[in-house]
């Protein structure tokens, strides 16, 4: 387990498909973009975040 | 030397790995640093100068360091990675402490053979270099099975380049996963409160406990200001012994580095990607890595402009619309309101300025 700072995060749709693809997040200050894929390291622990209560992902602007 | 004797030395080169397998460290001799050379490290964990090499923070510890690439090493070694203390943390407790992570891709491992009965040995040398005399120690986790081992050293003269050559056994009870997460994590303590040190150092596989990750641990790198410790030459091989350091270009290194970290970018100007206007205010582009990451990467973006043929320098401060979707390749839009659908559309660094698409795969 990593010890990230996660500030914020939200989805981020596919312009071209219109489904969720991506997560902007905000982790030890810097703004990223963030693959729906637990092999990346920053996605899982979102992920964990998320289950453990501490984080929660916004919905993708419409 | 008789013929007799450098076909045995020579077969035991071929057992640890030497002309077989080599090194599965990548970036043991600190030659590549792609995000910074130097940063001072504190709070979170992080990648933050060399490459694969992580800055690991535990508990509350109060301690402040400069990580950097140094340009001295022992003989035949022109980097070595330093922490040197600037906030010192002399009263460490619970599991306080700071430590240099590394992580072995598993499907790397394969080769030693672990969850068999002929799980192999390895061997993990480096030359360390530090002020701070006393006991050290590294724990080795094999994190598919949650067990671990762990090994000491001692830093026996200040200020001196020493050679550390460690041996631990193998697995023969749990497989490492063919897979592309960690197969091994090899933790170099530097400092390790008393929840890390209060139980007894591991020969053997066994799963993971606190108080055994780091017992036997004397020194403490970040107990004054203007302790340093520094490490090059890193070494891995299958086997009971070590093998030379098996240097190779920088080129070879980088490309090894580029599947957890690339980037592309410079300075003012320095073109990133062509595209192509294709709606009422969107530019699409496609952007390959440079080489084939381990996993679809996260992406991040600083100082970059988009450029078409009426107007110049827009700033890109949107990444909303990037898509790292694959190993290979990520797609991405950006918001350009002049030009006509066809147009071609240019990202570049933005002037006066240092500026990069980042593209982070890291363990």
């Amino acid at each position: 387990m990593d010890n990230m700072n996660i500030t914020a995060a939200q989805y981020q749709a596919d312009p071209m498909s219109g489904t969720n693809s991506s997560i902007k997040a905000t982790i030890d200050g810097t703004e990223m973009s963030v693959p729906l894929d637990l092999a990346n390291r920053h996605y899982f622990e979102i992920m964990r975040q998320v289950e453990a209560g501490t984080l929660t992902i916004a919905p993708a602007d419409t | 030397m008789s013929k007799a004797r450098q076909l045995a030395d020579l077969g035991n080169q071929v057992d640890d790995g030497a002309i077989t397998g080599t090194n599965m460290i990548i970036n043991g001799a600190m030659q590549v640093s792609q995000r910074s050379t130097s940063e001072s490290v504190s709070t979170s964990d992080g990648y933050k100068t060399l490459d694969r090499f992580q800055y690991n923070e535990m508990g509350s510890y109060a301690g402040v360091h400069t990580m950097s690439q140094d340009t001295t090493g022992p003989s035949g070694f022109t980097n070595s990675l330093k922490f040197l203390t600037t906030t010192a943390d002399s009263s460490l407790s619970g599991t306080d402490g700071f430590s240099l992570r590394y992580r072995v891709e598993a499907q790397d491992l394969q080769r030693l053979g672990y969850g068999t009965s002929d799980a192999k040995s390895c061997t993990l040398s480096f030359y360390v270099k530090s002020n701070v005399t006393g006991t050290y120690t590294i724990n080795i986790q094999q994190s598919d099975a949650t067990k671990m081992l762990g090994v000491s050293y001692t830093v026996d003269a200040a200020n001196t380049w020493e050679l550390k050559t460690l041996t631990f056994v193998g697995n023969t009870s749990d497989v490492i996963n063919n897979d592309t997460g960690i197969g091994m994590q090899i933790q170099w303590g530097l400092a390790t409160g008393p929840d890390w040190t209060s139980g007894t150092l591991r020969s053997t596989w066994t799963t993971t406990s606190n108080g055994d990750y780091h017992a036997g641990q004397t020194a403490n790198v970040g107990s004054a200001v203007n302790n340093y410790w520094q490490i090059t030459g890193v070494c891995l091989n299958v086997g009971d012994s070590a093998i030379d350091f098996p240097h190779e270009s920088y080129g070879d290194t980088l490309a090894k580095c580029q599947r957890y970290y690339s980037y592309l970018g410079g300075t003012s100007y320095e073109g990133i990607s062509t595209g192509m206007k294709f709606s009422g205010n969107g530019s699409v582009h496609g952007i390959q890595y440079p080489v084939t990451m381990r996993s679809p990467p996260s992406i991040a973006i600083s100082n970059l402009i988009v450029t078409d043929r009426t107007i110049y320098d827009l700033d890109i401060t949107n990444i909303s619309t990037v898509q790292g979707l694959s190993t290979t390749y990520l797609r991405t839009s950006w918001v350009t309101s002049w030009g006509a659908n066809g147009d071609a559309v240019l990202i570049a660094v933005k002037n006066g300025t240092t500026g990069r698409i980042t593209f982070d795969a890291e363990l």
